[in-house]
């Protein structure tokens, strides 16, 4: 049963995974183009700023693959109103374990693209002695992050329609009322400490945060 | 006859020569004297400068007395922490008295007793809001409502300036001593001047002391170019003081011999060439403020007076005096400071890893668990 959903998973989402896959497999190549074996301290610290410019595409496209395939997943369910799940001769946690592990077996795809060209960046890249590649380590962090935004939208979308409506309420109304509070010349902060929670260790998204680095020293 | 000729060209000679270095003597003199004319000259105008000088400093001061004492007469509001006073025209709204502190604090330990002169004028501050009210005094700075404390402080401490700092001394650092107020930032920037800089750089990071010292130039060597740094950094020392459309034509084939032929000799002699201020340093001058403020903070308040006190000492044993310990030890403090402060990790920790695990498998389990599911 798993193959079978693994294979009807692919075909709705080939189109996700091949792309995001490839731009994976490029953002490290591309990253490291400026690089030399021979730089000046001041070149140095241009090139380590340039790849934290390029860090920020590394948890971009994590959480926009984890959005996507969670959406693409869940999206012929939506449509179908869920008929050919309640038919099936299954418990409904199975169907759900099984699409979940489905679709990180999808995801492992962009993830060994990332390993793959930031190990090849790392390979064929001309580095001045002080600075060094970690192309394990940005890997690990992308496949994390991967799997936690997928999670987390393949949850919301596995829920109903009330759940997903009920976490979004509750983050818009976070901003309204600090928005209000604002507006109405308070000093009072709600929302940062709430952003600070999740995105800080050992909040839920804090591996989306800080460096995501290559190369640095 | 060869006897009478001869000795009349010895006698010819004789007088020619007499003539010559008589007028040369003249020359001599002459130059001599306007030498001392000048001397003068530059000695009656220095007096002068420094009576100005004098004068300026002595009516800031009265000027400073006169602004302090009627201050709180026409109920200004003075905020004032040790000899620094600050006049605002709304200091309720700037966070004026916690940055009066922390700059005042800051001075003191930087400058030491010296602080009291560079504040002997209180600083004026107009608060500009978002009604845009025309400033009434021209001396006083604007500064906008709501500031941050760090922001004020920065303000505040420009408007404070640095004292004068020896020509020598000031060339070796390349500037005057200046506050250091977040020194995690520097520490951290310095950590990759040296991770990935100069030979020298590389070696005091990899624990060489003795590289340390030649990559804060603490020689004052004009050829530190030669000991700081290998081939490849002249060379890109070469290319970073000239690019190739600024190159004399004179210069050019030794340059092109440098940067395209990679001929380590081309290079050492055309950075020789360009005079000391013009060959980039190994280290840059945030770095070398680091050293003198950790300096500064191991001598203690009067640590500044002890570093200025003579301007002819070469700058490791005017820093050494400052500290009161070997410039070995204050080099040595600075590294470690350096070291501690490696930019943040590229990795997570364990801990990060195990949390983020923690959280995927709660939402895992809370989508397979979800009311979709249970009401079937």
């Amino acid at each position: 049963m798993y193959r079978a959903i693994l294979f009807q998973q692919w075909r709705w989402t080939r189109l996700v995974v091949v792309l995001g896959t490839l731009a994976a497999f490029a953002v490290p190549l591309f990253s490291l183009r400026g690089a030399a074996a021979v730089m000046d301290h001041g070149t140095a610290a241009g090139f380590l700023g340039d790849l934290q410019s390029w860090g920020i595409a590394y948890p971009t496209l994590a959480g926009a693959l984890g959005v996507l395939m969670a959406v693409t997943l869940w999206a012929p369910d939506h449509r179908g109103r869920h008929v050919y799940a309640l038919a099936l001769p299954v418990p409904r946690w199975r169907y759900v374990t099984l699409r979940y592990l489905a679709g990180l077996t999808l995801l492992a795809a962009p993830a060994a693209g990332l390993a793959l060209g930031a190990f090849l960046a790392s390979a064929t890249v001309s580095l001045p002695p002080g600075l060094h590649p970690y192309p394990l380590a940005l890997s690990c962090r992308f496949a994390l992050a991967v799997l936690v935004a997928f999670t987390l939208f393949f949850s919301i979308s596995a829920g109903t329609a009330r759940t997903a409506g009920v976490i979004l309420g509750l983050a818009a109304t976070l901003v309204v009322a600090q928005i209000l509070l604002s507006a109405a010349g308070t000093d009072a902060d709600i929302l940062m400490p709430v952003l600070n929670g999740v995105l800080s260790p050992p909040g839920p998204f804090a591996v989306f945060t800080g460096r995501w680095m290559l190369v640095d020293v | 006859m060869s006897r009478a000729r001869v000795g009349a060209a010895v006698l010819i000679a004789a007088a020619l020569a007499a003539r010559i270095a008589g007028a040369q003597s003249a020359g001599t003199r002459a130059l001599t004297r306007r030498a001392d004319s000048l001397l003068a000259l530059w000695r009656d105008a220095s007096t002068l400068a420094e009576v100005q000088l004098d004068l300026q400093a002595a009516r800031q001061h009265t000027a400073g007395e006169v602004t302090r004492s009627t201050a709180s007469v026409l109920a200004r509001r003075p905020v004032q922490t040790g000899h620094l006073m600050v006049i605002a025209t709304e200091p309720d709204s700037i966070p004026l008295r916690a940055a009066v502190a922390s700059v005042w604090t800051a001075l003191e330990r930087t400058y030491g007793r010296l602080a009291d002169s560079l504040t002997a004028r209180p600083l004026r501050l107009s608060v500009v809001s978002s009604d845009r009210r025309p400033v009434t005094n021209p001396d006083d700075r604007r500064v906008a409502a709501g500031l941050s404390v760090d922001e004020l402080v920065r303000t505040l401490l420009g408007m404070v300036g640095q004292p004068l700092t020896d020509a020598r001394f000031s060339r070796w650092l390349g500037g005057r001593v200046q506050v250091m107020l977040d020194t995690g930032l520097v520490r951290s920037a310095a950590y990759l001047e040296l991770a990935a800089g100069s030979r020298a750089g590389r070696a005091c990071f990899a624990g060489v002391p003795a590289q340390c010292a030649a990559a804060l130039e603490l020689d004052e060597d004009s050829t530190f170019f030669l000991t700081a740094y290998d081939a490849n950094d002249r060379r890109q020392a070469v290319m970073a003081a000239r690019r190739p459309d600024m190159v004399e034509p004179a210069e050019q084939a030794l340059y092109r011999q440098c940067v395209d032929r990679y001929v380590d000799s081309a290079c050492a002699a055309f950075l020789g060439s360009l005079g000391r201020e013009w060959v980039p340093r190994p280290l840059t001058e945030d770095a070398r403020d680091l050293l003198v403020a950790t300096a500064l903070d191991l001598g203690g308040p009067e640590a500044y007076g002890r570093l200025m006190a003579d301007s002819t000492a070469p700058v490791s044993a005017r820093l050494a005096r400052a500290a009161g310990v070997p410039a070995a030890v204050v080099v040595a403090r600075w590294r470690a400071g350096i070291l501690a402060a490696r930019p943040a990790g590229h990795g997570i920790p364990w801990s990060g890893t195990l949390a983020t695990l923690g959280w995927v498998a709660l939402l895992a389990t809370a989508a397979v668990r979800s009311t979709r599911w249970r009401l079937g």
